[in-house]
């Protein structure tokens, strides 16, 4: 009888994932370095040491970026509108968290 | 399979020009993008309204749903209708224009959606009406200096408490997307089994590197994430690495004090109730969280719970207290 090996699969936390680049983010994200670059300036995105010569950014903006990207394409929104509903979305979700801590 | 009315959809005229139905899918994708609304249906309905839109606003597509869409019929009828689409409309399918040009909205897949042409899911009619999307690889010719990583997915598993405590395997089923022998992308059912690592956060993402979706001419498989998601459960509540136990606990045991058991995950502890306790008050076991280098703080958190006057016995114990010279509304004011 064939034997059924089951495989398993161990994934990487992505806080501890490695940090990615600006050239990393940029093919990932499909977004071009200058935007990038007015994500930050934004507020958007926060890079590791704001103060380095090369930025780096967490594995955690990937997704940040990814939801900007979405937001754009879909809702025809520009950058600075992109930034602006991130932060109502960022604010929405922590008052939804204050929200379900108090309703325990 | 079933016709789909992409008018209805948007809810705009047959007649509507391209600035009405522009307006009109802006406005439904503001209410029910995934991103924005967070609510069961609103992703279903965003796919089923990008998938208009995606039709309505390309003169050709439309001209040809006008003409083949409507009278669409199952069985063999629509094979011949794709084909005359290709005729009228293109050069041939799979071949450099349609093919290599790709869709620009879409790439959903099933545990969340995501950025780009690299993969994309239609309805069936959809496809049936104007063919599968086919990768660049499948389309011949030009692909040879084109490469690119497949397409990252989403997915997302829910654990109970215990696992974030003591690590565990789980089983989670999703769609992959697969290039099929024809070169079209196409989703396959897969059952994945996942480590969950020991100490995992709630809303943190694991990577599995490589099962995204499929390369693009050479390119390397995109990567899953799953987004790991506790188990909701009004006895308890997380903050980051913190973990809140409501115990219920009888009168008697906060005013006398007691030791009382709680179930906490990864083994039960017995706690020792500290006389006089109110209700609310939290006793901290620290390093007892979700745990980690930095491992966090458990707090059981003292609910009081009030036995029902529903019986003789109970109704003259509290008779008798009323004797108690309390007052509750002593510090009461306004």
């Amino acid at each position: 009888m064939k034997k059924n090996i089951i495989k398993i699969y161990e994934g990487i936390l992505i806080e501890e994932d490695k940090p990615l680049n600006v050239n990393q983010l940029s093919e990932r994200c499909m977004i071009s370095k200058i935007e990038l670059e007015e994500l930050v300036y934004e507020g958007v995105i926060e890079p590791l040491e704001v103060q380095a010569e090369y930025w780096s950014f967490s594995s955690e903006t990937l997704w940040r970026v990814k939801k900007v990207q979405r937001l754009r394409r879909d809702l025809d929104l520009n950058i600075p509108g992109a930034a602006l509903t991130m932060q109502l979305l960022d604010r929405i979700e922590e008052l939804e968290n204050m929200i379900k801590r108090h309703t325990e | 399979m079933e016709f789909r009315d992409y008018y209805k959809t948007l809810g705009v005229d047959k007649k509507a020009d391209d600035n009405t139905i522009k307006k009109a899918y802006r406005k439904l994708a503001r209410k029910y993008h995934p991103d924005v609304n967070k609510e069961g249906d609103a992703e279903k309905n965003f796919k089923e309204v990008a998938e208009a839109y995606e039709v309505l606003k390309d003169p050709e597509k439309r001209k040809a749903y006008d003409e083949f869409g409507a009278d669409w019929k199952a069985g063999k009828e629509h094979k011949e209708h794709q084909k005359q689409y290709y005729k009228k409309y293109q050069s041939a399918p799979g071949q450099g224009g349609y093919g290599a040009r790709g869709f620009d909205t879409g790439g959903f897949d099933t545990g969340g959606f995501d950025f780009g042409e690299a993969g994309g899911e239609y309805s069936d009619f959809f496809e049936n009406l104007f063919g599968q999307r086919r990768t660049s690889r499948a389309s011949g010719g030009r692909s040879s200096s084109f490469s690119r990583k497949g397409q990252d997915l989403n997915a997302s598993i829910v654990i109970p408490l215990e696992d974030a405590y003591k690590g565990a395997t789980r089983m989670i089923s999703l769609q992959l997307p697969k290039i099929d022998d024809t070169g079209a992308m196409t989703y396959v059912p897969e059952t994945l089994n996942v480590k969950i690592p020991k100490g995992v956060h709630h809303g943190k993402k694991i990577r599995l590197a490589g099962k995204g979706g499929p390369g693009i001419g050479g390119g390397s498989a995109g990567d899953l994430y799953i987004t790991v998601e506790y188990e909701s459960n009004t006895n308890y509540h997380v903050e980051g690495g913190d973990v809140y136990i409501n115990v219920p606990v009888a009168p008697w045991e906060a005013a006398l004090g007691e030791s009382v058991s709680v179930p906490v995950p990864g083994g039960g502890i017995k706690m020792k109730i500290p006389k006089g306790s109110p209700s609310g008050k939290k006793l901290r076991l620290k390093g007892k969280g979700i745990p980690s280098k930095t491992p966090g703080d458990l707090y059981v958190v003292i609910k009081i719970v009030i036995p029902p006057a529903s019986d003789e016995k109970s109704r003259k114990i509290y008779e008798e207290m009323k004797g108690l010279n309390f007052d509750p509304r002593a510090n009461f004011k306004i």
